[in-house]
């Protein structure tokens, strides 16, 4: 079988975790072999794994008890990276979820900060910001913090020269060529031009992360009422 | 059984065998620092080796017990006493009502384990009880609290004494000189061979900025010409050099990706001895082969089969 440059790799890191590297570029082509390879892996190996956890072009599998047999596991893993590599892969698959975002002068705390990196009026960052569909590329930092991407160029700027102690929850906000949603009070240091009302993940749901890796979302502007309405929150004063 | 926390200014937490199966939501699998020690307090007193216990931190914590029963306590010695006098660790010891259990400063490691018959009675959240400060979860109540002045801390009920005796050769010596054993791995190869190097050749600090997130270490700067790392998923004992060349090892309660460049991975039973050294301690590192590691999780797990 016939490899694909270096890009395909299948890593042992300890005597118990795995990770297939299936890319080295944060697209679409990348996060769908992350997405395929995450289902195979779930679907054959169901009872063995203990931890599947997606980045934007790599996975790891964690087993429940130290692979005894690495030569064995190390090709079943290849095969599963290699089948990946040559899969025939559909792009938009992903679940198209649409989040309401309130873009208010009161809770776009770095509106005027992003209006000078993007040289853009604040009304043309929304818009732009709204004009597309982003893929969910990856979950971490936090729990239910989503990595959208990837956005307009015209939307790209650095982080903040010094993160915020507490970006608020529910925070919109954008960094490099990403845009996310705070699902919690947290330190962060993107970049803030809306928030919004939903809950990114909540524990007591069936299904608690509000998006999954490989789902698509929307963002749609919402008034002032309608954000107070769903029970979004202002900042005390 | 049960017990009441009078006095801490340390850092008290509840910790079972940690949150698996929800670090694709960004959710970390937490649990004890020093999970060999953390097994073998519940192996000595014959629980489920992820039965929930006490994690002491530092000392500093006086328990008083309410309820007559047995508990055990390993990993470091923080100069417990009961009743005044010392306390054999790593042995099971019955307690009455009235008795006062007192830990007070670090001697030979940082991180002691508290066990009862059938763990520590607390709210599981996601499946755990493990306390995780940062993202709010697990702890007594299930919101991430560390246990506070006054907290009343029950066993979960079972009372079947089928303690048992370790062997002494087994207890470590958290003091000793000791090489801590590094995998090689993730972006090991992308670094200069003298960079990449300096990890084994020479002595680190643990620097001021430990916890239980991760142990920043300083010494000689790691210089990585890997700038541009795309985020990818990490796990405890991963050693990260960011852009100031001082690595740090992620620890129990680590993020779930990460975007800098890694050297390897500290061997996870070696990276429970790390767990119990302090800030400003040195320690040094040596490569092994994941056969090596195979080799030594095996030999460990079959201790615990008798």
């Amino acid at each position: 079988m016939h490899r694909i440059g270096t890009l395909n790799t299948v890593e042992a890191i300890d005597e118990s975790n795995w990770l297939i590297r299936l890319g080295n570029q944060i697209n679409d082509q990348s996060a769908e072999r992350v997405r395929l390879a995450a289902d195979l892996a779930r679907q054959g190996l169901a009872d063995q794994l203990i931890d599947v956890v997606p980045a934007y072009s790599t996975l790891l599998l964690s087993f429940r008890e130290p692979v005894t047999d690495r030569s064995t596991q190390r090709q079943l893993l290849q095969a599963l990276a290699d089948e990946v590599m040559q899969a025939d892969l559909e792009s938009n698959v992903g679940e198209l979820r649409r989040v309401p975002v309130y873009y208010g002068e009161e809770v776009a705390l770095d509106g005027a900060e992003v209006e000078r990196e993007t040289g853009l009026a604040f009304e043309e960052i929304c818009r732009l910001h709204q004009s597309q569909t982003y893929r969910v590329y990856a979950i971490g930092f936090a729990p239910g913090f989503a990595y959208l991407g990837s956005t307009n160029e015209e939307l790209h700027v650095p982080r903040k020269a010094s993160p915020r102690l507490s970006v608020p929850k529910g925070s919109v906000a954008l960094a490099d060529n990403q845009t996310a949603i705070y699902p919690a009070s947290s330190p962060g240091g993107w970049q803030i031009i809306g928030r919004s009302p939903v809950e990114m993940i909540d524990w007591h749901r069936d299904s608690p992360m509000l998006v999954k890796t490989g789902e698509r979302v929307q963002f749609y502007a919402i008034s002032r009422e309608e954000f107070l309405a769903s029970g979004g929150v202002l900042d005390a004063d | 059984m049960q017990i009441r926390l009078v006095r801490n200014t340390g850092l008290c937490l509840l910790e079972d065998g940690g949150r698996w199966g929800y670090r694709h939501l960004g959710v970390s699998v937490s649990g004890p620092m020093d999970r060999s020690s953390f097994r073998w307090a519940n192996w000595l007193l014959g629980n489920d080796l992820n039965a929930s216990v006490i994690e002491i931190t530092l000392g500093r914590a006086q328990f008083n017990i309410t309820q007559p029963g047995q508990l055990a306590v390993t990993g470091a010695d923080l100069g417990a006493t009961l009743n005044g006098e010392s306390l054999e660790l790593w042995v099971p010891f019955l307690v009455k009502e009235g008795d006062e259990l007192v830990f007070s400063r670090p001697i030979n490691g940082l991180r002691a384990y508290l066990a009862t018959v059938g763990g520590w009675k607390a709210e599981s959240v996601l499946g755990s009880c493990s306390t995780n400060m940062r993202e709010n979860l697990g702890g007594l109540n299930g919101r991430g609290l560390p246990l506070v002045e006054g907290d009343l801390i029950e066993s979960s009920g079972a009372t079947e004494n089928r303690s048992r005796m370790m062997r002494e050769w087994l207890i470590p010596d958290f003091n000793a000189d000791y090489q801590y054993a590094v995998i090689p791995g993730f972006q090991f190869a992308q670094f200069a061979f003298s960079e990449r190097e300096k990890l084994f050749d020479s002595e680190f600090t643990l620097s001021k900025d430990c916890d239980r997130m991760g142990y920043r270490l300083s010494g000689s700067v790691v210089n990585s010409s890997n700038r541009s790392l795309i985020s990818e998923p990490v796990v405890p004992g991963a050693i990260q050099v960011p852009a100031d060349g001082q690595p740090i090892v992620l620890m129990a309660d680590c993020q779930t990706l990460g975007g800098y460049p890694k050297l390897g991975t500290v061997f996870n039973l070696d990276l429970d001895r790390l767990s119990q050294k302090l800030p400003g301690q040195q320690v040094s590192f040596r490569k092994i082969s994941l056969q090596e590691a195979q080799n030594r999780r095996e030999a460990f797990n079959s201790k615990f089969e008798t």
